[in-house]
């Protein structure tokens, strides 16, 4: 996503007069983001039509529900719209999310607004390079979702791997087995055993995750987030015997907008390898006649003869994108047993998935609430963050900061920053691009950008310390 | 399951927070130098402390910060109930009050704002005393969780729960979308209206004693005065005319304030439940003032409306305040000021009872049921002002008018058992569960609660803490669900 400097640096002049922020829709969308915009400190007022919508929202959050519809401007006054910083529609009608931007837009210009677009009609394959109707920012989350996975195809598909926008550095999530040789070691234990420089940014303990000292001990079913260096990476992983390898062939099942956009992003070269599953006739001939490239293959995937057939086990990647949220994690679960590689699982419509679905062996879980909420996010934070990822279903947040003289940090040494447990630095990439893995003694310079992990709850304080 | 560690923790803090506040009649009696008052605040401080520091020591901070509605159910019982315990202690170390449990019950009468008091003669009681009496009806008024929430962070917890579960009306407002400045707005509109009313009261010629004590009962709805015949004493009817206006101010919703504040007076004044209240207050004692007049009760009309309106007010806001010994009065005002039992203040007030908006509820469910019994296929939609209510809230005010009259009855029968008459113990019971204060019969306007015996002190103590914290956040502790599942 193209963030738009010039927004982003209104939105911090803003930010000192009003915290509140509109959000029109109580969805899942809607409530993700309201959620971390209330840890953000931030007033939140949220619009919807249906009742039962707004009744849970304020049970749920501490924020303002208003009933009503978002292109009533009586409604817009009423959750004060004149004094908001920002006014963001994620209904699930394009529509009504386009016109209430509008209205907001052409009447209070001084209000940012960010609407969620589904339709590529609106917006383009590509996106808009100029605001429709004036709107600041549109997110599309079919074209989000077809970004994060094409990223995550990139980096191999070994967990959840992040790359940094800068750096070789690379963030990737390491599952401990229950007979692993880590498992009871200290994490500076394991350092030395390894004998590679890394950063253990966080540790997901069946869904609680903290950020570990040296002193931490690794338990079986640990998800370890290791940030280190991309040639190190694949040093650790040959340790242990996960080779970190590219997909070379990949099944997407299901054809959906999402499959359209990520097919669209990927080179022809690339197009060639991909087999298409989906059981509608028209919409694989659309597809094959789109993408001359690709394999498409009409059939019902639950069907066992398709798997025999088309040899769907002896695959590198198999990605279940299709619009039903169940299949698409029982068809990557099964993949991994027919002998797929890695598998990947598309969450849609019920977000609750995602966290259950994680217990399974599929790698890779995608939501698209998360990524466009995490889009948003970083639209709505700007200035000098200048990317933000969030992991185990938000929990943990990586920032990258760019230190600037003023911030209380610089020229500090590490070990010097108190972050209380509550963050890691994991990582330093000096002016000229050198990226580094920081120890106690690593000082930070001005103009260094640092990758650091942060726990959910004190991203506010951590932003303070270094913004 | 219940957070304990963190629910705990939560009680540990609202009661040092409590004994903060405990500061002002402490330094009351150093003051007046009331030996017998400082050594009850003494103890009272020294419980606490050991109170506070055994729990924060013995319990470490917990993992998880979440709240679920049954942990917000269980520390606002809770809090009331250890807030009153701890608050009471004074009262009996300093040999005001003869046992812990008459006491408890005063201390209990003045947080949840009934102002029913054991003490036929109070103006004999240590200053210092009667001041922390009157105290506690000013922070029970608009809740003491609601006070924490809006002042401290809370350890970090959402006050949403907590302040649901212990603010008054079928719907809860928030003004803003933070909780915290939803409390904090509430709490500065109270506590602007009261140094409003103290200074007025000053200008009627009572001492700063006298003023601030009464101000901080009249605010709060609750009753609790320093002097033996209520606001009578002061037989002034520019006193008597300010306390009724801001007993009214005080029974209304403190949300329309807020609003009017902001300029949506036209909002404000279309509020159907305001008008409500008004219209009952001001049909009430103008009925019984004609009454009253031709009655021959008092000499003159302007007389008549004077302690009519008064006393009007004073029940239906259930402040409880007398200027008038009103059972003495004809049976018409008397019959009209008891039907007011049952309708008490307005949502989001500081006042007790089932609260007006729930009345004109009944009253048009009532009406849609005899439309519909004529147009059974009709759809008939059930309106307060210009908001309609929607079937779910419509059947929780049903059942909580059905187990409101339920719990009275069942403290009626209680109350019996010390031997009252009749009209003792149903005035006794509803006026404890309405938070009101003064009564009929022997807890008329001159009566006191001394002739119970301590356990139905307790089930009186009971009584009120269900009314204020409106049956529900209490009556849920008692269900096995709540503990099991």
């Amino acid at each position: 996503m193209n963030i738009p400097v010039t927004c982003g640096d209104n939105g911090i002049k803003e930010l000192g007069i009003s915290k509140k922020i509109i959000i029109l829709g109580a969805g899942r969308r809607g409530l993700g983001l309201a959620k971390q915009l209330i840890v953000d400190g931030k007033d939140v007022v949220i619009i919807d039509n249906a009742h039962e919508r707004v009744e849970s929202a304020v049970s749920k959050l501490d924020c303002l529900g208003i009933l009503g519809n978002g292109t009533d401007v009586a409604k817009l006054i009423e959750a004060g719209i004149e004094d908001a910083e920002a006014f963001i529609a994620v209904t699930n009608s394009d529509e009504i999310n386009l016109v209430s931007c509008g209205l907001v837009s052409s009447t209070y210009p001084q209000t940012k607004t960010v609407a969620a677009i589904r339709s590529l009609i609106y917006t383009g394959i590509d996106g808009l390079k100029e605001g429709l109707l004036g709107i600041d920012h549109i997110v599309n989350p079919n074209a989000e979702t077809a970004k994060s996975i094409f990223n995550i195809i990139e980096q191999g598909v070994n967990g959840n791997v992040l790359g940094f926008s800068n750096t070789k550095l690379l963030l990737y999530n390491f599952y401990i087995e229950p007979f692993s040789p880590y498992v009871g070691s200290t994490i500076m234990e394991m350092r030395s055993k390894l004998g590679a420089e890394f950063v253990i940014a966080s540790i997901n303990r069946r869904g609680l995750v903290i950020v570990p000292s040296g002193n931490t001990t690794i338990q079986a079913r640990d998800t370890l987030a290791i940030v280190a260096d991309s040639e190190e990476v694949t040093d650790i992983l040959k340790t242990v015997g996960q080779l970190q390898k590219r997909p070379n062939n990949m099944v997407l099942v299901g054809a959906s907008k999402i499959t359209r956009a990520l097919l669209n992003r990927m080179s022809p070269a690339m197009r060639s390898k991909v087999t298409v599953v989906d059981q509608d006739e028209e919409v694989c001939k659309a597809f094959s006649e789109r993408f001359r490239e690709i394999l498409m293959i009409k059939a019902d995937i639950t069907d066992e003869d398709v798997m025999q057939e088309e040899q769907l086990g002896s695959y590198d990647l198999l990605i279940a994108l299709t619009d039903n949220d169940e299949l698409n994690i029982i068809t990557a679960s099964y993949a991994k047993r027919t002998g797929v590689q890695r598998s990947m699982a598309l969450i849609k419509n019920n977000n609750n998935y995602s966290r259950m679905a994680s217990y399974l062996d599929i790698d890779v879980v995608i939501s698209t609430t998360d990524t466009t909420v995490e889009s948003l996010l970083r639209y709505l934070r700007g200035s000098n963050v200048s990317s933000i990822h969030s992991l185990y279903n938000g929990q943990l947040e990586i920032y990258e900061f760019i230190i600037n003289k003023e911030c209380e940090v610089c020229n500090k040494q590490l070990k010097d920053i108190n972050m209380r447990k509550k963050a890691i630095i994991a990582g330093i990439i000096n002016k000229t691009g050198q990226c580094s893995i920081p120890s106690g003694q690593s000082i930070l310079g001005e103009g260094d950008t640092v990758l650091v992990a942060v726990l959910r709850d004190s991203s506010e304080m951590i932003r303070k310390l270094f913004g | 399951m219940l957070n304990w560690k963190l629910d705990l923790r939560l009680l540990a803090f609202i009661v040092l927070f409590l004994s903060i506040l405990m500061g002002v009649p402490t330094a009351l009696a150093f003051h007046y130098q009331e030996p017998d008052a400082i050594r009850g605040f003494l103890v009272a401080y020294i419980a606490i402390a050991a109170f506070c520091s055994s729990i924060l020591i013995l319990i470490r901070k917990p993992e998880s910060k979440t709240l679920l509605a049954r942990d917000g159910y269980l520390v606002v019982t809770l809090t009331w109930v250890l807030a009153t315990a701890f608050s009471a202690i004074p009262l009996v170390v300093s040999n005001a009050y003869v046992n812990y449990s008459s006491a408890y019950f005063e201390i209990m009468s003045g947080f949840t704002t009934t102002g029913a008091t054991v003490l036929p003669e109070i103006e004999s009681l240590p200053k210092s005393i009667l001041f922390w009496r009157s105290q506690t009806n000013w922070l029970g008024g608009m809740g003491i969780v609601v006070l924490f929430v809006a002042l401290l962070p809370a350890l970090g917890v959402s006050g949403t729960l907590l302040v649901g579960a212990e603010s008054v009306g079928p719907t809860k407002d928030k003004l803003t979308p933070k909780i915290k400045n939803t409390a904090l707005i509430l709490w500065s509109i109270y506590i602007g209206f009261s140094v409003l009313e103290a200074i007025l009261l000053l200008f009627g010629g009572l001492s700063l004693y006298d003023a601030v004590t009464v101000t901080f009962s009249t605010m709060a709805a609750a009753g609790f005065c320093v002097k033996n015949s209520s606001i009578g004493t002061f037989s002034s009817a520019y006193v008597d005319v300010v306390v009724t206006i801001f007993m009214l101010i005080s029974g209304a919703n403190f949300a329309l304030y807020y609003k009017a504040l902001s300029g949506k007076i036209s909002s404000v004044l279309k509020d159907g439940e305001l008008r409500a209240y008004l219209g009952i207050w001001a049909f009430v004692a103008f009925c019984s003032a004609l009454y009253l007049f031709f009655s021959n009760t008092y000499a003159s009309f302007a007389q008549s409306f004077r302690y009519s309106a008064f006393q009007t007010a004073s029940i239906l806001t259930t402040t409880g305040f007398a200027t008038a010994d009103y059972v003495l009065w004809p049976a018409f005002p008397q019959v009209m000021l008891f039907l007011l039992f049952f309708i008490g203040g307005s949502a989001g007030s500081a006042g007790g009872g089932v609260k007006v908006i729930r009345i004109v509820a009944l009253f048009k469910m009532g009406r849609a049921q005899i439309k519909h019994r004529i147009h059974p296929r009709g759809v008939f939609q059930v309106r307060v002002g210009s908001t309609s209510m929607r079937e779910d809230l419509l059947l929780s005010i049903t059942t909580f008018f059905g187990v409101y009259i339920l719990t009275g009855v069942v403290g009626t029968v209680l109350i019996s058992l010390s031997g009252a008459d009749i009209m003792t113990s149903i005035a006794a019971s509803f006026l404890c569960l309405g938070n009101i204060g003064i009564g009929f019969a022997e807890v008329g306007p001159t009566g006191n609660f001394a002739f119970l015996p301590s356990y139905l002190k307790w089930v009186c103590s009971f009584l009120m803490l269900v009314g204020r914290l409106e049956l529900f956040t209490v009556y849920v502790l008692f269900s096995k669900h709540f503990w099991k599942r």
